[in-house]
C-alpha cells in the first residue's frame, strides 16, 4: 500500500510541477494527466488494500463491500481524462489559431 | 322717441367724434386734414339737436328715472348706472352740448396751426427759448374734446351718485388730457397733473360721502336719497358725512376755496379747452352736483357751501384785478363766479345759483373764445400790458367781448326798456337773482350779513377787472404785440357771435323768464332748517328790488372806476399804470393768487417730498441693509453647507466608492490569467490544507 501511495505522491508531484512549470499548453495537459493518474493509482490501491468501508446494506439486506469501486472510479477518471484531453486539445488548437502560440502565459486575456 | 332715449343718445353721440378723432391717423393718414374736426363738430351738433329735442319733448315737473345696468345687487346694497332726467339735467345737457359745439367749431380755426407735419411750438420758443418742432395733433384734440363732452354728459345724466362718480372721474381724466395737450411745455404738463391731483383730493371726500350714503341708505339713487332724507330715515351722521364728502368733491371740481389752485393753471391747455373747462363742463360739475344733492344736504352743509362760496368769490376776484395774462384774468374770474353759484346754492337760492351757472357758461366761454381770437391775432401774446387798441382791428371780437364784459359785470341801463325789460344782458339777471336771495337770507338770519355784503362788493370788483381787461386789450393806444393783428376767420367768429347772442339774451325776463322758469320746474322746495331761517318767496321778491339797485350801483361804480383807470381815453398803452403797481410785493403776491401755491408747497408738497426722502433713506439704509444682510447670511450658510457637502458627504460617498474599487483591484490582481500561477496557488493551498489537517489531527 505504502509503495503505491509513494508512487502516487511522486506521480502527483511530478504532475503538479509539470503543470506549474511547463509553458507549453500541451505540456501542461501532460502534467494534468500525470496528476489524474496519481489519483487513479490511489483509487486502485485503496480498492485493493484499503480497509473495507463501513458495511452498507443493500435493499435486499446483503452487505455491500468496496469491491471494484476503486477500479471503476479509476476507469471513470481515465474516461473523463480522455474527454477532458480532447476538449483541452481543442481549446489549445483554437488558441493557437488565434495567437500563433501555445504558451499558457500568453493566455491572460481573462485576467481580472 | 322718449325723453330718456333722446338724452341717452345725446350722451353717446359725441363718442363718434371721439373715436373719429382718436383713430383719424388710421383712416386719414395726412396731418393737414380737418376731417376729424368736422366729424367731431357734427357729432356735437347732433348732441345739441337731441338735447334740445328732449327738452322740448319733456312734459312736466315729474323727473324721469331709469336704470341702465345694475352693477352690484346684494341684500340692502344696490349700485347701478342709470339716469335721472329733470329740468336741471335737460338744461345742463343743452348748455354743455351748445357750448361744446361752439368751442369745437372755434377750435377748427384756432388749432389750424396743428395741421402740419412740422408744428413749431411758439410758446417753448418764446418763453423758454427752446426750439421744438413736432407733428401737429389736430385730430387728437378733437378726439379728447368729444371724449370730454361725453364724460360730462354722462356725469349730468347720472341718476345716482355712483353713476355721477363714474362721469366725474372720466371728466377728470379727460381734463388731464386736454389741459396737458401741449405736454412738451413743462408748465402745461405740470398744470394737467396739478388739476388731476387737486381734484383727487376732493374726490377722496366724494368717495367717503358716497360710501356713507350707500351704507346708510342701501342705494344712492338721488330720488331715494331725497325721499329718505325728507322722511328722516337717514341718520344725522350719515347725512353730514355724505353731505360734506360730496361737497369736498364739488369743492375740488368747481375750484372752490381751498382747492381753487388748479383752475388758474388749467389755462395752460389750448384756449378752446379753457373755454370749455372754465364754463360749461368740468367746473360746472361741482355746482351741478351741489344743486342736484341739495334736497339731501343738511343745513350745516348748506351753510358751509354758502360761506365757501363767499370766501371763494373774494379769493378769485382780487387776483383777477392784478393779472397780466388775458386768460389769467378770465381764470380767476371763473373762480369768483363759481363762488357766486355756490353762495346762491347755500343760501337756498337753488334756482339763482344754477341760473348763474347757465349764464356764466355762455358769457365765460364767449370771453375765452374772444381771448383766443385775440391771442391768435397777436401771435400768441397773452400779456394784456402788451396788447391794446385792438378795437378797430378786431371789431367783431371787441364787440363780442364787450357783450361778455357787460354780461358778467351785471350792468344794465335802468329806465331804458326793450320789450318791457331793463336793457341788460344775462349776467345781470342771474347775479341779481343771487343777490336778492342773499339779501333775503341775511335779512332772515341777522348773523350772516357777510353773505350779502361780500358778493355785493365783489360785483363791483368783477366790473372793475372786466372793464380793465377790455380796456387794456381793445382800447387805448396799440400795444407792442398788436402789430399786424387782424380779425379772425369766420370759422372762429361764427361761434363767438352765436355765444354773444346767447350770453346777451339767454336770460331774457330774468327770474320770470322762460329759461329760469324751465330750470326751476323741478326745483327742490327749501325745507325748514334749524340752523337758519329759509327766506320765503315773498321775502325774496321783496329783497329783489333793493338787491337790484345795490347790485347795479356796485357794478356801476366798479365799471366807472375801470373806465377811469383803463378807459378808451387813456393815452399811454396799458403798461404805465400797471407797471406802477408792478413792483409792490403785495401785488405780486395777489397776482399769484394769494400765495396759495407757496403755502401748499410748504404744507403739503414739501412735507410729502421730505417724507418720501425719509422713506427712501429708510429703505436704503434699514430695509436694504436687512435684505442685504439676509442675503449675505444666506451666502455664508450656503458656503458652509457647500463645504460640508463637498468634504464630508462627497468624501463619504467617494470613500465608499474608492474602497469598493480598491477591493476590486485587490481581487482583480489575483485574477492574473496566468495558468501556472493558478496551479502553483492551488498546489500551495493543497499543501497548506494538508499541513493544517495534519496539525489539527495530530493536535
Amino acid at each position: 500500500m505504502t509503495g503505491y501511495l509513494i508512487v502516487s505522491a511522486v506521480l502527483l508531484t511530478c504532475g503538479v510541477v509539470c503543470m506549474a512549470t511547463k509553458r507549453n499548453a500541451v505540456g501542461v495537459l501532460m502534467g494534468v494527466e500525470l496528476a489524474l493518474n496519481a489519483a487513479s493509482v490511489n483509487f486502485v490501491a485503496a480498492a485493493e488494500f484499503g480497509p473495507p468501508a463501513a458495511p452498507v446494506q443493500s435493499v435486499a439486506g446483503d452487505a455491500l463491500g468496496i469491491g471494484l469501486d476503486g477500479q471503476i472510479a479509476a476507469l471513470f477518471v481515465i474516461v473523463l481524462a480522455a474527454a477532458e484531453a480532447a476538449v483541452a486539445l481543442a481549446i489549445v488548437l483554437a488558441f493557437f489559431n488565434q495567437h500563433g502560440t501555445a504558451d499558457v502565459d500568453a493566455a491572460s486575456e481573462l485576467r481580472g | 322717441m322718449s325723453v330718456a332715449q333722446l338724452l341717452v343718445a345725446a350722451t353717446f353721440v359725441p363718442l363718434i367724434g371721439a373715436v373719429a378723432g382718436l383713430t383719424a391717423r388710421w383712416w386719414r393718414p395726412s396731418r393737414d386734414d380737418r376731417a376729424a374736426g368736422f366729424v367731431a363738430c357734427a357729432s356735437l351738433f347732433a348732441s345739441v339737436g337731441l338735447s334740445v329735442a328732449a327738452a322740448a319733448l319733456w312734459d312736466g315737473p315729474e323727473p324721469v328715472e331709469g336704470t341702465w345696468y345694475e352693477i352690484l345687487s346684494l341684500p340692502g346694497v344696490t349700485l347701478e348706472l342709470g339716469h335721472l332726467i329733470d329740468s336741471l339735467t335737460l338744461t345742463m345737457f343743452c348748455i354743455v352740448s351748445l357750448v361744446a359745439s361752439c368751442v369745437c367749431v372755434f377750435a377748427l380755426g384756432y388749432l389750424s396751426d396743428e395741421l402740419t407735419e412740422e408744428h413749431r411750438d411758439y410758446h417753448l420758443a418764446h418763453v423758454l427759448e427752446q426750439e421744438l418742432v413736432r407733428p401737429g395733433r389736430f385730430h387728437l384734440f378733437f378726439g379728447y374734446l368729444c371724449l370730454f363732452v361725453t364724460a360730462m354728459l354722462l356725469l349730468v345724466i347720472g341718476g345716482n351718485l355712483f353713476h355721477v362718480f363714474v362721469g366725474w372721474e372720466l371728466v377728470g381724466a379727460c381734463s388731464y388730457l386736454l389741459i396737458g395737450f401741449y405736454y412738451e411745455r413743462p408748465y402745461a404738463s405740470a398744470a394737467a397733473t396739478k388739476a388731476f391731483v387737486v381734484n383727487r383730493i376732493g374726490d377722496a371726500g366724494f368717495l367717503i360721502g358716497l360710501a356713507a350714503l350707500l351704507a346708510a341708505n342701501g342705494d344712492v339713487r338721488f330720488l331715494s336719497l331725497f325721499e329718505a332724507a325728507g322722511a328722516g330715515e337717514l341718520s344725522r351722521t350719515a347725512l353730514l358725512v355724505g353731505g360734506f364728502g360730496v361737497l369736498a368733491g364739488c369743492v375740488g371740481k368747481s375750484a372752490q376755496f381751498p382747492l381753487q389752485v388748479w383752475l388758474p393753471d388749467a389755462m395752460a391747455g389750448p384756449t378752446p379747452v379753457s373755454a370749455l373747462v372754465h364754463s360749461a363742463t368740468m367746473v360746472a360739475g361741482g355746482v351741478y352736483l351741489v344743486g342736484r344733492m341739495t334736497p339731501a344736504l343738511p343745513p350745516e352743509v348748506l351753510l358751509t357751501v354758502a360761506y365757501l362760496g363767499c370766501v371763494t368769490l373774494v379769493v378769485g376776484a382780487v387776483p383777477a384785478l392784478f393779472q397780466t395774462d388775458i386768460k389769467g384774468i378770465l381764470a380767476y374770474s371763473s373762480i369768483s363766479q363759481l363762488g357766486y353759484m355756490m353762495l346762491a346754492l347755500g343760501v337756498t337760492g337753488w334756482g339763482a345759483g344754477l341760473f348763474h351757472l347757465v349764464t356764466h357758461a355762455f358769457f365765460k366761454s364767449l370771453m375765452f373764445l374772444c381771448a383766443g381770437s385775440v391771442i391768435v391775432a397777436c401771435h400768441h401774446e397773452q400779456d394784456v400790458r402788451k396788447l391794446g387798441g385792438l378795437m378797430r382791428k378786431m371789431p367783431v371780437t371787441a364787440g363780442a367781448m364787450l357783450v361778455g364784459v357787460i354780461a358778467i359785470s351785471g350792468l344794465a341801463i335802468p329806465g331804458v326798456s326793450v320789450f318791457g325789460e331793463a336793457l341788460s344782458f344775462s349776467g345781470f339777471h342771474s347775479k341779481d337773482a343771487i343777490l336778492s336771495h342773499a339779501l333775503a337770507f341775511t335779512e332772515a338770519n341777522a348773523g350772516h350779513a357777510a353773505l350779502f355784503w361780500v358778493p355785493l362788493v365783489t360785483a363791483g370788483l368783477t366790473a372793475l377787472y372786466m372793464v380793465r381787461l377790455w380796456g387794456l386789450t381793445f382800447a387805448g393806444a396799440p400795444g407792442s404785440a398788436t402789430k399786424g393783428a387782424h380779425e379772425s376767420p369766420a370759422v372762429m367768429l361764427a361761434p363767438i357771435v352765436v355765444l354773444a347772442g346767447l350770453a346777451a339774451f339767454c336770460a331774457v325776463g330774468g327770474d320770470g323768464g322762460p329759461l329760469y322758469g324751465f330750470l326751476t320746474r323741478t326745483a327742490p322746495e327749501p325745507g325748514a332748517f334749524e340752523l337758519f331761517v329759509s327766506p320765503s318767496e315773498a321775502a325774496v321778491d321783496e329783497a329783489h328790488h333793493h338787491a337790484e339797485v345795490m347790485g347795479l350801483i356796485a357794478a356801476g361804480l366798479g365799471a366807472a372806476a375801470g373806465l377811469a383807470l383803463f378807459g378808451p381815453w387813456r393815452r399811454a398803452p396799458g403798461q404805465a399804470r400797471a407797471e406802477g403797481l408792478k413792483d409792490a410785493a403785495v401785488v405780486r403776491w395777489l397776482r399769484r393768487g394769494w400765495g396759495f401755491d407757496a403755502v401748499y408747497r410748504a404744507l403739503a408738497v414739501r412735507p410729502t417730498l421730505m417724507l418720501g426722502e425719509a422713506t427712501a433713506l429708510t429703505d436704503r439704509a434699514a430695509i436694504d441693509g436687512l435684505v442685504d444682510g439676509a442675503a449675505g447670511l444666506t451666502g455664508v450658510v450656503a458656503r458652509i453647507e457647500r463645504a460640508v457637502d463637498e468634504r464630508v458627504v462627497d468624501g463619504l460617498v467617494r470613500g465608499v466608492g474608492r474602497t469598493a474599487r480598491g477591493f476590486g483591484r485587490l481581487f482583480g490582481a489575483v485574477q492574473s490569467g496566468g495558468l501556472r500561477q493558478y496551479v502553483a496557488a492551488l498546489a500551495a493551498c493543497a499543501v497548506g490544507l494538508a499541513v493544517l489537517a495534519v496539525v489539527l489531527l495530530a493536535g
